[in-house]
């Protein structure tokens, strides 16, 4: 979003070599073993330490979460997949899919929601491989998680929430059903704008009745994108709250008052940039607190970000020129 | 923290990051000691009593390790004598060991109260038990699953009384309600839920649990009509005490939709959205004279007349849907003014 692998520069400034980041991340991959067709995947970190290519551990596993931000991470750094165990991926979402259609994200055991369904939905289209997952008990899940208040919970019978409900408009729509199901269902649609588009005081807050927050911003924002319905918020005031929340030592916090009162984070500056990236590509000077990095400035001092894809959490760039690879390598065969 | 001479026989295994470690965490050094002794342990397969007390020390340090918190079911597990004869999809621990290790929960689970892996491991301890409930079998066995039923119930109120929207507590809190689905439970529930409102009316999480309760955890048992004209009445009486607050009239309007799409062509629901109209109006009418404030202010109740109407559905009802929903577009509900522009829009499709 920010266009710094755009700039040789400051990969050598800051001492950045993508290839490295990307051996380190397939590291961390565990292929499939005949045994056990559900472990493939990547793990989130190196806790296990080096397990060797023909030790098999069963507790070596692939996490859910983690495989889909590594197939993001991979893509955006510019790698084409291709040692990517994706066969063995897609296999392990089956056996990780529940009855009532839900997903774990380890084959050891974890809690299943809807988190779990979005990232198998955004694997499932980045590998353009749907056989891991029983697309219709999916849906059945979402629709079991449709709240009294017309939108989204992480459980069946629990609180509407702006993540989960990104999570199953998001999920819809990489399934192909969002039209289906929300049209399908009396007024669903109408309700989830309505809630979506309440959920604003300046910032978003992420459930009703409780505080603002930055990340909001992205996931209560981009579903109403992907529902083409986010013109319907205040975006100027959402916006004044969102680079209200940056911090001048950097980033983005999730409240108000940062460095004082809350600090910036990884995940709240994430998000905040996503947001401000398919809502706005341009930020004004005035908007942003410059401390002298270079970020591919324009010349009057404002900033381009880059679109993320709302659905997949990335990249719009790099995801189309992941695709176009792809094209390209068959069109070689 | 580990007394050199408990694992005298265990050569630790370092992490190894690799030659361009990516992100590296600057461990402790107890940590990473601690770690190096469980990789190898873990290598083994060596269930014991000091391997559960390794993982007590670890998940000390990252209460979030989920390969950690599995080991220890496993240690749990082979430590824990199965009764004979036991089959059951879930996994079997010994009680002492279901004990201890809510409290080792509780503990992790004060300084870290939204983490997955503490919650999870609560309902893994408890599943085999609460499944006891469910099937009857022997009284000795319901008897202890009653038991820890209710401190389970008790230690989740605890945490929602530290926060009292805590959605991890809530999910564990439903979870439980449904397993067992005992009527004593579930009508004390509801004496909970008017606590936490009578604390605070507009607590999102009580509202949604009241919903929950009332529909025994169930979307395939929506209220009879009788019950419903309690939950409105309910919900409005609430909505009295603010009726700038969101959740009741939500409610509100939720089961009026409910109604409609079971009976909605009946007389009887005719009567019902009738009555519900006019306890509206009078909140408004209550409002203003109290406050001398203009009752549009209260843009939730509006919002809750315009469905209603919308339900409604006569011409005389859209006209006036709106005509509220401009009024919120033009002066009333500045935020969301291209929201209610398009909802006026619409409602007039509707009317031609």
């Amino acid at each position: 979003m920010l266009g710094f692998f755009d700039s040789p520069e400051n990969l050598i400034r800051y001492s950045v070599d993508t290839h490295e980041i990307i051996e380190w991340i397939y590291t961390l991959q565990t292929l499939s073993h005949a045994n056990e067709p559900g472990i493939a995947g990547f793990k989130g970190g190196t806790f296990l330490g080096n397990v060797q290519k023909d030790e098999f551990l069963y507790y070596n596993q692939g996490h859910l979460a983690m495989t889909y931000s590594a197939l993001c991470t991979l893509i955006t750094l510019g790698d084409d997949l291709e040692r990517v165990d994706k066969k063995g991926i897609v296999k392990g979402l089956q056996c990780l899919q529940k009855d009532d259609g839900s997903f774990s994200s380890l084959h050891l055991g974890s809690e299943n929601d809807l988190r779990f369904v979005y990232c198998a939905c955004a694997i499932s289209h980045i590998l353009n491989d749907w056989s891991g997952v029983d697309i219709d008990r999916a849906v059945q899940y979402i629709q079991a998680c449709r709240t009294w208040d017309g939108a989204i919970s992480l459980i069946p019978g629990q609180e509407s929430h702006g993540g989960s409900t990104f999570c199953g408009v998001a999920s819809l729509n990489l399934m192909g059903r969002l039209k289906q199901v929300l049209d399908d269902h009396d007024n669903w649609r109408n309700e989830l704008v309505q809630w979506c588009v309440s959920r604003q005081i300046e910032g978003m807050q992420g459930r009703t009745n409780k505080l603002e927050d930055t990340c909001y911003s992205f996931w209560i924002g981009g579903t109403l994108k992907i529902l083409n319905c986010d013109h319907l918020l205040d975006q100027k005031l959402l916006r004044a709250f969102v680079t209200d929340c940056q911090s001048d030592m950097g980033g983005f916090s999730k409240l108000r008052d940062p460095g004082r009162s809350y600090y910036p984070d990884l995940l709240h500056s994430f998000y905040s940039l996503s947001w401000l990236s398919f809502s706005h590509t341009t930020i004004h000077e005035d908007d942003v607190i410059n401390n002298g990095v270079h970020l591919g400035s324009n010349a009057n001092g404002s900033l381009t970000l880059h679109p993320l894809n709302c659905t997949l959490g990335m990249s719009s760039r790099r995801i189309d020129m992941y695709r176009k690879g792809i094209l390209n390598s068959s069109q070689i065969t | 923290m580990i007394p050199s001479e408990t694992f005298h026989d265990i050569t630790p295994i370092s992490q190894d990051d690799g030659p361009h470690p990516v992100c590296s965490i600057d461990y402790p050094k107890e940590f990473d000691e601690a770690q190096g002794y469980l990789r190898a342990i873990m290598r083994k397969d060596e269930r014991s009593e000091r391997a559960l007390e390794l993982t007590a020390l670890c998940l000390r340090f990252n209460p979030a390790n989920y390969t950690t918190w599995w080991f220890r079911r496993q240690c749990l597990a082979s430590l824990s004598i199965s009764p004979s004869n036991f089959e059951s999809k879930f996994t079997f621990f010994g009680l002492k060991f279901i004990a201890k290790d809510l409290m080792l929960a509780a503990k992790l689970g004060g300084t870290n109260p939204k983490n997955y892996q503490v919650w999870y491991h609560r309902r893994n301890l408890l599943e085999q038990s609460f499944s006891d409930i469910k099937s009857a079998s022997g009284t000795d066995e319901v008897g202890n699953a009653l038991e820890l039923v209710n401190e389970e119930i008790e230690y989740i109120a605890t945490v929602i009384a530290e926060d009292a929207k805590n959605y991890h507590a809530w999910s564990h809190r439903q979870w439980i309600l449904k397993a067992i689905n005992m009527e004593s439970k579930w009508n004390a529930e509801i004496e909970f839920i008017n606590g936490l409102l009578e604390d605070d009316v507009r607590n999102n999480s009580a509202w949604n649990q009241r919903w929950f309760v009332t529909h025994r955890g169930s979307k395939s048992i929506p209220f009879a009509i009788d019950d419903a004209r309690q939950e409105l009445s309910f919900s409005i009486c609430k909505a009295e005490q603010d009726p700038y607050n969101e959740s009741p009239w939500k409610y509100f309007v939720a089961v009026i939709k409910e109604q409609f799409r079971l009976i909605g062509t009946t007389p009887e629901f005719a009567s019902l959205i009738g009555v519900s109209e006019k306890a509206l109006e009078e909140t408004k009418a209550n409002f203003e004279q109290e406050s001398k404030k203009d009752g549009m202010e209260c843009t939730n109740l509006i919002a809750a007349h315009i469905d209603i109407l919308e339900i409604k559905g006569d011409k005389t009802s859209i006209a006036s849907a709106i005509e509220f929903a401009k009024l919120l577009e033009s002066r009333y509900d500045p935020v969301r003014k291209k929201y209610w522009k398009l909802r006026a829009q619409q409602l007039e499709v509707v009317t031609k």
